[in-house]
């Protein structure tokens, strides 16, 4: 019971910020929003009985500033709201409105490409029209398992005044934590078995923004935890190692590989000519990417665990760890060993490789092959067997085979596998108008986005997609006569390939004496390519690495000397490359443009070499040709 | 045995039925009443009054964006909860302004978003707002709380329609809504100055009234001020630095929004050998024709009249005089005109950018003119000025 009363009051004193105080020195800000106080305790019973307790209080001081009164309440099986309170005060702490039962929206969305899941949402929309006020919520969430142990994130993109992480111990319970920018040790308080951890940190900056920066560095102060030992609908799993992790994963998909009978006949069949085991894979990967397609039915323990390989067969259909353990079941069928990849996705940071814990959102197949690895997507439609997506390459992740769980790193591809290289011939007129034709070739990664772009935008008329997607990024409403295109909806291993032709009416600005225009058509580093920042504290993150060369022949309208153009430039940098150069030769002016940029990250210790070599890419492709009556 | 059924088949029947769902939302309670003569003060003049009683419905309760055309809780309780769907808060001030003595009715419109009313089908389904109907004398107010950058008497955007049902008791009306004024503006004047190695440094001051004024409000005040500010300038200047920025009357909806940007340009103009060269330096022009089909099989609708003009001051290096300047243009096609002038002085350059729309909709018999009218513009926007080193300066 004393132990009780302790925590009461330690709550009452965290808590205990007046709306006076709030008030002091704080509404001048330059800042939507102040977190007065963040406080999130856990309370751990025993490894499958925890409560969760939110409670914010929040001086709103702009009306984007609002946004803080939008929150929601996940419920599912594992997870059940049991309360939710809120209210709104004046900068003297007078209250204003308090939440009614009819104020919070019930809502079963699924997420995303999530066709349905059980998970249940409370949506709470509570603002003021005055500003400023005070948002003061709390809610609780009973979890039947720790699986779910909420992070301490205490930094936000505004500033924070407390933020409070209390973890409540009722009976000893192993965990791991993992931290980024939090150094702070827990006051510790014990009672018996019972122990109280909090760690609490004060007056926190907002999270510092870059441009185009790294998704894992998106958050600058994090502390993680993962218990050593969960259970989750009776599959018991241990977080002390991948290998004990990935050995929980394995069991997930126990007797799941197993393929129909028509099944078996039509791998066999597919299969019978192949020569290599890379030809099988090849075979059996087309087969699935015409034979499925992606859709997500996630319930219960559904979000981890894969649906059979047969209810794959029957319904077409599966999400990425269904989908992968139906290739899985098709390679093994074959003899040929194959294992699924847990994957972190790039675009949500890195893995943290010396932290086993549940940090994936995404599964891929594995394939050791003798002479060669190969990794399979299986949710992509438009990929050849053995590439990876941008958001899969270069990750580290977990691999289920026999020791259980293996951290291993995909493949990333490099710049010259990610091309786009175009020739160009056209006809300027002296009013400005330029007729032309050309083809352009795009590899890798820049196949797969052009690829899925034409083939999966809604209007379906390619020839405007192509145009409007790709062509008149510089150019003012070309119109195209014709556009046809190669390797499109299939051999995705060769490059995709348009041939086209068509017309630009302003193409150029004509003048009494002159013509203005500039010859990079397809490609050009324009201010806004450029970070704002003058100097970073993170990387450039860039998509992937990749290499463009364009060569434009245009014929000049006669009676016109050139009379300025920008000097050929040639810029070369561990980063990156680019390079201008230009001929007129019996009046057809021939222009090449390259540039490649070599990682997918620009380190901050190279981020001024980077701005300068930007910016002369900027200043050169923005200047005009200049052409005067003679 | 047999079962009579009613259609409706008037706007008489259709309001009979609203009057009788409507009914209990006029209803006043006791906390309404007590609020209304503090938000009212001491005025006794009616137009007044009716504008305060707007704003409080506006500015006084927040409002859920829930598109319905039945309230959910009556006017007392939206008073309490201080939020309310726009139907709802529509009917508060529908039932202060009653309660007032005041002539005021629902009036229900389908938005621009729902679809023109069809007057001859005398169908509930077609509406998606009620707004609110008032009479004075022989004055006529059409109103809408729901969106708070919207002064007295200005329906928001989405609410710009010709025609609405007046729900009068048992009786259904439609009510021609007057277009919205013409005073949709956004007037710039830019003052700059041109160095000889091209970098460009100046300012310009927005002034925004109508509609341009009520966009430009909303977009201040909900998202990174600074940051969309400085995109303004971008999406012209790419290059561009907001130096400094002010902003006037951002919470006095009633005085039209002036926006003050000083800036710079490294690099604006390309220089080769004894020339400079740079596209006029405007804030608003016209970069892209947006209408890219060559056909169209639908009109062309802009929400509402207005009217750009855009003058610049700019001074060049001394040691340079103007070898060339893009032409006057002046396109004219039904109600609408674009004119670009251009005069040199003694320091400089004077610009002066006009661009008028006098109608709203275009037919697609009109599209083709239309869009040739966009591409003009494009191409006179995009107009290069030429300078070149005076012999003397040079010291030749």
């Amino acid at each position: 019971m004393r132990f009780l009363i302790f925590i009461l009051f330690s709550f009452i004193v965290l808590t205990d910020i007046s709306a006076a105080d709030i008030a002091a020195g704080t509404s001048s800000e330059n800042t939507d929003a102040i977190v007065v106080l963040d406080e999130l305790e856990f309370h751990i019973k025993n490894i499958n009985s925890a409560v969760l307790n939110i409670h914010r209080k929040v001086q709103v001081l702009r009306e984007k500033g609002k946004e803080f009164g939008r929150f929601s309440v996940t419920e599912n099986r594992y997870a059940k709201c049991k309360k939710i309170s809120a209210r709104i005060l004046d900068l003297d702490g007078k209250e204003l409105k308090e939440l009614k039962k009819d104020d919070i929206l019930k809502a079963n969305i699924s997420p995303g490409n999530t066709i349905y899941d059980d998970n249940k949402y409370r949506l709470v929309e509570f603002a003021w029209p005055q500003l400023p006020y005070i948002l003061e919520y709390e809610y609780e969430v009973e979890f039947n398992t720790v699986f779910m142990w909420p992070d301490w994130f205490p930094q936000e993109d505004v500033p924070v005044r407390k933020s409070v992480y209390r973890l409540m111990l009722d009976e000893p319970v192993n965990y791991y934590t993992y931290h980024r920018g939090i150094e702070i040790s827990p006051d510790v308080i014990k009672k018996g078995k019972k122990q109280t951890l909090i760690w609490t940190l004060e007056n926190l900056e907002p999270r510092l923004k870059e441009d185009w920066m790294p998704p894992e560095d998106r958050h600058q102060k994090y502390l993680l935890f993962t218990p050593a030992e969960f259970q989750l609908d009776g599959y018991k799993g241990y977080s002390d190692s991948w290998a004990h992790f990935g050995e929980w994963d394995r069991r997930l998909a126990n007797g799941r590989y197993q393929l129909t009978p028509e099944l078996q006949n039509t791998v066999r069949k597919l299969t019978a000519d192949c020569r290599t085991d890379r030809e099988k894979i090849g075979k059996l990967y087309s087969f699935l990417q015409n034979y499925t397609r992606y859709v997500s039915i996630s319930l219960g323990i559904g979000g981890w665990q894969p649906n059979s390989a047969e209810s794959v067969c029957t319904n077409k259909y599966g999400d990425c760890k269904d989908l992968t353990t139906f290739m899985v079941a098709m390679a093994n069928f074959v003899d040929i060993p194959a294992y699924p990849a847990l994957v972190k996705t790039r675009d949500k940071g890195v893995l943290f490789r010396d932290f086993p814990s549940n940090q994936f959102n995404h599964v891929i197949a594995f394939v050791p092959l003798p002479d060669d690895t190969m990794w399979l997507e299986c949710t992509a439609d438009y990929l050849a067997a053995g590439d990876l997506p941008p958001d899969d390459e270069g990750c580290f992740v977990l691999v289920i085979n026999e020791k259980n769980g293996e951290i291993m790193r995909t493949p990333a591809k490099s710049a010259d596998k990610n091309t786009v290289s175009s020739i160009i011939t056209g006809d300027l007129t002296n009013d400005g108008e330029l007729q032309f034709t050309g083809q352009v070739k795009f590899t890798g990664n820049n196949a797969f986005s052009r690829r899925a772009g034409l083939l999966t935008d809604e209007r379906k008329d390619l020839r405007q997609i192509f145009s409007t997607g790709f062509l008149a990024k510089y150019l003012s409403s070309p119109s195209l006569q014709r556009c046809d295109f190669e390797n499109l909806r299939d051999n995705f291993d060769l490059p995709l390939i348009c041939d086209f032709s068509g017309t630009v009416r302003k193409y150029a600005v004509s003048s009494a004496r002159r013509i203005f225009f500039n010859p990079a058509l397809l490609h050009r580093e324009t201010a806004s390519d450029l970070p704002g920042e003058e100097e970073r504290e993170f990387a450039v993150n860039y998509y992937f690495p990749y290499s463009t060369i364009d060569t434009v022949r245009i014929n000049l309208p006669s009676g016109y000397d050139l009379e300025a153009a920008p000097e050929p430039l040639e810029l070369s940098a561990p980063f990156g490359k680019y390079r201008t150069s230009y001929e007129i030769r019996e009046n057809q002016l021939t222009f090449v443009r390259e540039e490649a940029i070599y990682n997918k990250k620009i380190q901050p210790e190279d981020y001024a070499a980077y701005r300068s070599f930007m910016k002369a890419v900027i200043k050169n492709d923005k200047a005009n040709f200049v052409l005067n009556w003679m | 045995m047999y079962s009579s059924y009613r259609f409706i088949k008037t706007w008489d029947d259709l309001a009979e039925k609203l009057n009788e769902a409507y009914k209990e939302y006029y209803e006043m309670n006791g906390d309404l009443r007590k609020k209304m003569p503090e938000i009212m003060g001491d005025t006794q003049v009616i137009p007044e009054k009716i504008k305060k009683l707007y704003e409080f419905s506006r500015d006084g309760i927040e409002t859920d964006w829930l598109a319905t055309i039945y309230p959910r809780n009556k006017p007392g309780e939206v008073l309490e909860k201080r939020k309310g769907t726009p139907t709802e808060k529509n009917f508060l001030l529908l039932s202060m302004l009653r309660d007032a003595g005041i002539e005021a009715k629902p009036m229900l419109i389908s938005t621009r978003r729902n679809g023109t009313l069809i007057e001859n089908w005398p169908q509930l389904g077609q509406f998606d707002r009620v707004i609110v109907y008032a009479e004075y004398g022989s004055q006529k107010y059409f109103m809408d709380a729901a969106d708070r950058y919207c002064p007295f008497c200005v329906l928001p955007q989405n609410d710009i329609v010709s025609k609405g049902l007046v729900i009068d008791e048992s009786r259904g009306k439609i009510v021609d809504i007057p277009p919205p004024g013409n005073n949709n503006m956004t007037e710039i004047q830019g003052v700059m100055k041109l160095d000889s190695d091209g970098n460009l440094e100046g300012k310009f001051i927005m002034h925004l009234k109508g509609y341009r004024d009520i966009a430009m409000r909303e977009k201040l005040n909900t998202t990174d001020m600074e940051k969309y500010i400085s995109e303004l300038l971008t999406d012209q200047f790419s290059d561009a630095k907001l130096d400094t920025f002010e902003i006037a009357h951002l919470d006095s909806l009633n005085l039209p929004l002036a926006i003050t940007l000083n800036f710079s340009v490294p690099e604006f103009a390309q220089i080769v050998n004894d020339n400079i060269y740079f596209s006029l330096p405007f804030l608003n022009s016209q970069h892209k024709n947006p209408f890219r089909r060559a056909k169209r099989f639908f009109p062309v609708d802009f929400n509402y009249i207005f009217r750009n003009s855009e003058n610049i001051e700019l001074s060049i290096p001394k040691e340079f005089e103007i070898a060339e300047l893009p032409a006057q243009k002046t396109l004219n096609i039904k109600s609408a005109n674009y004119v670009l002038q251009l005069a040199s002085g003694e320091k400089g350059l004077s610009i002066r950018r006009n661009f008028n729309l006098d109608k709203t909709i275009f037919y697609p018999s009109e599209y083709g003119f239309l869009r040739s009218f966009y591409g003009e513009m494009v191409s006179a926007d995009q107009g290069q000025v030429v300078l070149r080193r005076i012999p003397d300066a040079a010291g030749n």
